[in-house]
């Protein structure tokens, strides 16, 4: 009996690790495409079927102007968005995980709200008011479309970091004769600096890859998902490929130095 | 200053004020506008009117897209219970057994999640092609039957929003499976169950937040999709998604595309209500997420 | 505990307090430091005109001669465009964000309504579009003294015409034929409509989101004539379109989207654009364009300049410099459509003689008989054709 259900462990342990593998693998295959088809020469403008490789697409990756721009329109917009969200969501979440107050669970429930609600409504409705409001769309309208719905999951990111924070520390530095101000940054703020630092990375990709509710607002200006979206019709220059490449590079080497540093600083100490 | 000191109950109030006042202007306020406007009547060129018997815009939207509401419970309900098959286990195999390797293989979990979802999704026209550059070689050497047809189907619908998907499923179950204390399967252990007994009743169950949240994050925005629907559907896939978009952006029957999209926030959030009675916890969104 | 308390709130306060200076700040630098689209200083207001640096067109794609082994149209790899920037120093921002028409129109809408500048300077609607725009009062009245070459050289098919009797508002860039495109490796070639019903290209084929185009040719294939289309023939033509939709014969309704869908081999016929079929032969020699033998329709795709525009006298120049023969020849003999400017045929035999007997620039008197026009109908036909129309690209019924 014993050895049947060991060996039936192992093969549902080998089994799993193979299933772990195909899922991984089945994660990975549309990120290898499209890095592999950024090397792609295509024939005319599809760059569907593979043709032959090239370093081209990546020497001339600023050659299309509007491509740049729309590049540039979707960092400034991810990082002032990001800043402010984050900044406000991080209020937001000090206050509900650690004040009791009236309406704690209503605004609870009315900060989850947006992420309830689907993109096509939120896109919908925030044009609606900035029609009826006469704001012009462009810039402006979308930092505040991705504010709104970045501070959500600022918040609720952030509630769970927060809930699991020793109060005691800020007692402790408080009879170790520290200021309010002095405990806020020696103790507080670095303890939930990674938390605050992971929330600013989730908003800013949110941010920065937000098709829906931009398309909405957006009017004449185009952000990297919109010019996508614009050329897939016709065919996406494999410059957006490379792009997709550099940015998704650029995200992972991030978060990796980010946890050496974090590891380099727990191996210090004793 | 001194008046915080003497109110101190005012602190919570200011932290929240300015994100409450920016949902209030940009998420309260137009979705109550919005609401207005579904009882219009009118186009763009006559002008629209506002009127309560307009009401009957709700029935007369819900019956004509009836069938669109329908297939997007279907495949958004499809492509969680896909999204969970794929991401349970790996959310096991993290938690449980990766030892050293968890953060990176975490890390490599919700990788794709950095790139443009418009491009995964165009990347799985690229995979699935008719002669693509995966299908293509399979079908000449007859593993796949070369009529067989998987790009512009339900199938890739489905499996195209499961696939982006994935992180949001799998970093909530990971989290729950990873709080649980090891010494519980231990003690179940010693106590003559067997691994799957520990599993069924320890793992499981504690599990349950995770799951949850986990598959609300996925069936929420899937229900509402339509970028999948629209790159990698046909005629007979659209679902609700892709009407209200037209309705608002091509049609620009505003009142109609109004209703439409309450009916589907309705639609939503009677399901997680739902959802959460069946569960039998209603504090779970607070917690697990 | 009371400690506790009194401090919790101190610092709580001096974190608020810096978090909203943190907060005003980000939000005081985003509202200057995002000026929206860029518009170039543009004409000067004193009377004196001069060109302005920049304007902005929005067109369809695959409609502006391109170099070589370029895909986007700019001031430097467009020869028309480069040629207008070497003689008035302008540069035009061209954009392909035309992908229908109704869609396009949703992105103008809100600030014209507004009376607010668009963003764009010229944009190209189809005649029917194009025409709703100027009944709505929302396009510019040119200013003709600065158009002579307008003036001087339209195509005298478009004097008079329902949307622009006076041609004060719209300056017709191509005029296209809609017929079948026909991947002729992949399936039989196929002269009738109802070639596309035939179950051996079941899923095979791709059809046009356009109402006038799509519904057009299925009329004309059920033996209908769309310049008159009666509520009768449209439900017929609709029934035609279900059925071939339910029955899976048709893989997707696309925008401009379907030429991919060819190109890859997903769809081996459409209902397609003459010019698109002509550019992208170039790379697939088997893809033919065939004017049915029931019929083909005939659209237009007119410049207008919106109401509000910021560089007017620029657009007008750009709308004039392409109705130059020469100009508009270069622009022809890529993109293979009809040319509205008169004396464009003589120019297109100097750049390419083989392009005299091209039949997508040049169509012959049999087929030109064969073409229709969507014809004119009440305001209330249209809105119900385009509501049952609607319903069949939403998949109701499908």
């Amino acid at each position: 009996m014993r050895v049947l259900q060991r060996l039936g462990g192992l093969i549902a342990s080998r089994f799993l690790v193979i299933y772990a593998s195909l899922a991984l693998l089945y994660l990975m295959l549309p990120i290898i495409t499209i890095a592999l088809f950024s090397f792609n020469d295509p024939v005319g403008r599809s760059n569907y079927s593979w043709s032959s490789f090239t370093f081209d697409n990546w020497l001339t990756l600023f050659r299309d102007p509007t491509l740049v721009k729309a590049v540039g329109a979707s960092l400034r917009i991810a990082l002032v968005s990001t800043i402010i969200a984050t900044t406000i969501g991080t209020l937001m979440a000090m206050a509900l995980v650690r004040y009791r107050f009236r309406f704690r669970k209503a605004i609870d429930l009315f900060v989850f709200l947006p992420l309830a609600t689907p993109e096509i409504v939120l896109g919908a409705s925030l044009l609606t008011l900035f029609v009826t409001l006469q704001i012009p769309l462009g810039e402006l309208t979308l930092i505040l479309a991705h504010v709104m719905f970045n501070v959500s999951y600022v918040v609720v990111t952030m509630k769970a970091r927060l809930s699991g924070f020793d109060m005691r520390l800020e007692e402790a530095a408080a009879d170790l004769g520290a200021t309010p101000w002095q405990t806020f940054w020696k103790v507080t703020f670095p303890l939930i600096l990674p938390g605050i630092a992971a929330s600013a990375v989730l908003a800013f990709g949110l941010s920065l890859d937000d098709f829906v509710i931009t398309r909405f607002n957006a009017g004449q200006v185009q952000t990297f998902p919109v010019y996508i979206y614009l050329k897939v019709q016709k065919g996406i220059p494999p410059q957006v490929n490379a792009f997709a490449t550099l940015f998704f590079v650029a995200t992972v080497s991030l978060v990796a130095i980010g946890a050496l540093l974090q590891r380099r600083r727990a191996n210090l100490k004793p | 200053m001194g008046l915080i000191r003497r109110h101190p109950a005012l602190v919570p109030l200011l932290l929240l004020g300015p994100g409450l006042a920016w949902l209030a202007s940009f998420y309260l306020a137009p979705n109550i506008q919005m609401f207005a406007s579904s009882f219009w009547s009118g186009t763009l060129e006559s002008g629209f009117s506002f009127s309560l018997a307009n009401w009957v815009n709700y029935p007369n939207a819900l019956d004509t897209y009836q069938e669109q509401y329908v297939r997007s419970i279907q495949y958004g309900f499809a492509a969680t219970l896909l999204c969970f098959a794929i991401a349970f286990p790996l959310a096991y195999f993290i938690a449980f057994r990766a030892g050293r390797a968890r953060s990176i293989l975490l890390f490599l979990v919700v990788a794709p999640f950095f790139t443009s979802y418009l491009l995964r999704t165009i990347g799985w026209r690229t995979i699935l092609g008719d002669d693509s550059i995966i299908l293509g070689p399979l079908k000449s050497i007859g593993l796949i039957d070369p009529s067989a047809r998987f790009l512009d189907t339900p199938f890739s619908v489905i499996a195209g929003i499961a696939y982006n998907f994935v992180p949001f499923m799998i970093l909530p179950i990971y989290v729950s499976l990873e709080k649980i204390d090891r010494r519980l399967l231990e003690a179940a252990q010693d106590l003559y169950a067997s691994s799957w007994g520990a599993f069924r009743r320890i793992t499981l169950p504690l599990a349950v937040p995770g799951i949850f949240a986990g598959s609300l994050l996925t069936f929420i925005p899937a229900i509402g999709d339509f970028i999948n629907a629209e790159l990698l559907g046909n005629p007979g896939t659209t679902m609700i998604g892709n009407v209200i978009q037209r309705q608002f952006l091509v049609v620009r029957d505003y009142p109609t595309a109004a209703a439409l999209s309450f009916m589907l926030m309705l639609l939503i959030l009677a399901g997680v209500a739902l959802y959460g009675r069946l569960l039998g916890t209603e504090e779970l969104t607070s917690k697990a997420i | 505990m009371e400690a506790e308390k009194k401090f919790g709130t101190e610092l709580d306060r001096r974190t608020l307090l810096k978090a909203g200076a943190v907060a005003g700040a980000a939000a005081f630098l985003a509202a200057c430091g995002t000026s929206g689209s860029s518009t170039a200083p543009s004409e000067s207001t004193d009377g004196e005109k001069v060109p302005s640096e920049e304007i902005n067109f929005a067109n369809w794609t695959y409609y502006i001669d391109v170099d070589d082994g370029v895909d986007t149209a700019t001031a430097d790899t467009s020869e028309s465009l480069r040629r207008f920037k070497a003689e008035y120093g302008t540069t035009v921002n061209y954009q392909e964000v035309f992908l229908d028409n109704d869609e396009f129109f949703g992105t103008i809408k809100a600030p014209l309504e507004a009376g607010q500048d668009t963003g764009w300077d010229i944009v190209t609607p189809t005649t029917w579009m194009a025409k709703k725009i100027v009944d709505l009062g929302w396009a510019e009245k040119f200013d003709k003294s600065n158009m002579p070459n307008f003036v001087a050289n339209l195509a005298d098919e478009f004097k008079g015409r329902a949307a622009d009797p006076g041609n004060d508002y719209l300056a017709p860039w191509q005029s296209l034929m809609t017929g079948l495109g026909v991947n002729t490796k992949k399936t039989t070639r196929f002269t009738k409509v109802s070639g596309l019903w035939d179950p051996k290209l079941k899923g095979k084929i791709v059809l046009l989101t356009e109402l006038r185009d799509t519904v057009g040719l299925v009329m004309l294939g059920n033996g209908a004539d769309p310049s008159a289309p009666t509520r009768g023939t449209f439900d017929a033509a609709i029934k035609t379109l279900q059925d071939a939709i339910s029955s899976e014969q048709v893989r997707k309704l696309s925008g401009n989207g379907y030429t991919e869908l060819l190109i890859n081999d997903a769809a081996f016929a459409a209902i397609a654009w003459s010019g698109d079929i002509g550019i992208i032969q170039a790379d697939k020699a088997e893809l033919e364009f065939i004017v049915p033998d029931e019929g083909g329709m005939y659209a237009t795709d007119n410049m207008l300049i919106p109401k509000g525009a910021k560089n007017k006298y620029t657009a007008e120049l750009w709308i004039d410099f392409y109705y130059q023969p020469e100009i508009a020849a270069i622009v022809e003999a890529y993109v293979q459509y009809i040319c509205p400017v008169k004396g464009a045929a003589e120019e297109i035999t100097k750049i390419d003689p083989a392009l005299a007997t091209n039949p997508l620039i040049f169509p012959d008197e049999a087929t030109k008989s064969r073409l229709k026009v969507w014809g004119d109908v009440s305001a209330e036909d249209q809105a119900y054709f385009d509501e049952q129309f609607s319903a069949v690209v939403e998949g109701v019924g499908a």
